[in-house]
Order: C-alpha cells, then structure tokens, then sequence
C-alpha cells in the first residue's frame, strides 16, 4: 500500500544521501527497518524524537544555558540533589 | 544506561557538588548516542526539584522539556507490570519508592543505574547493576 509521512528536512536529506550510497531506494530502507523493528530486530524508539534540526550538540548547549540560570536562582541554602533527597524522604 | 535523577540535577547545575564528574559522564552518554532508558518518573523528579529549589515556573518547565528531548532516552511507563516489580524491589531491598522505580527500570533492560545515592548503590545491588557516577568511571578506565 502506499501511505506518506512528514520527515524533517535535514533527516530525510541524511536518509536520501545514504541510501544512494548504499545502492537502495528510500522506499526499500523504509521497509526494511520497519520490518525490522515490528519484529523486534532494533531497540526501542526513542519516547521523543529529536526536534526537527536539533543535534546533539543543540541539546548540550540548550541544557548548559538552563544549568547557568538554575544554578543562578537557586540560592546558597541547599544543592538540588539535597532538595531531591529530602523530597524523597 | 539508567541515571538516577541526582546525576541528572548534579549535571544540570555549576553550582552542584558532583557537578564536574555527572556532566562529563552525561556529555560522554550522549556522544557516544547510548540508549537512555529512564522512568518516567525522572521528568517529574528534576522538574519538580527546580520549580521547588528555585520557586521559578518557566525555568521548572523548560527542564522538564530538556529531559523529555534528551537524546537517546526511551522512558519506560509506570504501568502494571512495573509497579509491581518495583514494589518488589522496594520490599526486598528496603528502598524508597522513587528508587525501587529507577532499579526496576534498570533492570528491566539489564542496565547499569548510576547514582549518587549511597543507600541504593547498597541495598540495590542484588537486584540491578548499581555504580555511583566516580566508580562508572573508574571502571571505565
């Protein structure tokens, strides 16, 4: 059957230039690890793929930015790993 | 690899005690694009510690959406089968809930939990593969 899905541009560019590489059509990878991960052959997907153009390194430098301005307002009291022990409590 | 939520906070913070040795570990997971299997429970926990730590909102929220965005992380639901195994854990072991969810986790994948909580790296050991974030290290030397 024939069905369409939306893909990020630069993830479908990366599928479209390997998949020449390796000699097969975007349809035939497709299938393939469809096949492969209904049958259980490949590992779980990840919960939330990552944003369209959003790079490991985009991820790294997001979260450096949000420690600065958290550690920022969190006052000299406790640590958060101390208010996380004592919320378990 | 499942990390316990105080090695996620230590390496969110600057200001955070183990802070150099979490990031520099969590930096190397994400390079090396290992899978992250965490319980759902972690978003809450660190969005929870900083709404509470800091009482700011909009930094609370946006840590809650790094950590769902992280690269690699599958999150394993709290359903059924998982409450029980981890109620499990908890009575063998004499953890607290929120660790036997993190050990159950871990186990269910046969990873390693790192964590900076010296009462689970003991108790739990029976159960999962339990390291602190210095002793990953050191064994990965």
């Amino acid at each position: 059957m024939k069905t369409s899905i939306d893909l990020p541009d630069d993830l479908y560019r990366r599928v479209k230039s390997k998949s020449a590489l390796e000699g097969l059509a975007v349809r035939e990878v497709a299938t393939a690890l469809f096949a492969a991960w209904v049958d259980g052959r490949i590992a779980d997907v990840p919960a939330e793929p990552v944003r369209s153009g959003q790079t490991t390194a985009d991820w790294k430098y997001r979260w450096r930015a949000l420690g600065a301005a958290v550690a920022e307002s969190s006052g000299t009291e406790a640590t958060l790993v101390d208010q996380l022990r004592a919320d378990r409590r | 690899m499942t990390l316990d939520a105080s090695v996620w906070l230590a390496a969110l913070s600057p200001a955070e005690r183990d802070h150099a040795e979490c990031a520099s570990l969590v930096a190397s997971f994400l390079e090396r694009g290992a899978a992250l299997h965490q319980p759902g429970l972690f978003v809450i926990e660190v969005c929870a510690t900083i709404a509470r730590r800091t009482r700011d909102r909009a930094l609370a929220i946006e840590a809650g959406r790094a950590t769902l965005g992280v690269p690699g992380l599958v999150v394993h639901a709290l359903d059924h089968e998982m409450a029980a195994e981890a109620a499990e854990i908890a009575a063998a072991c004499a953890l607290r809930g929120a660790d036997a969810v993190y050990v159950a986790t871990a186990r269910r994948v046969d990873a390693t939990l790192l964590t900076l909580d010296r009462e689970v790296r003991q108790r739990a050991e029976p159960m999962a593969a339990v390291r602190t974030p210095g002793e990953w290290i050191g064994e990965m030397r």
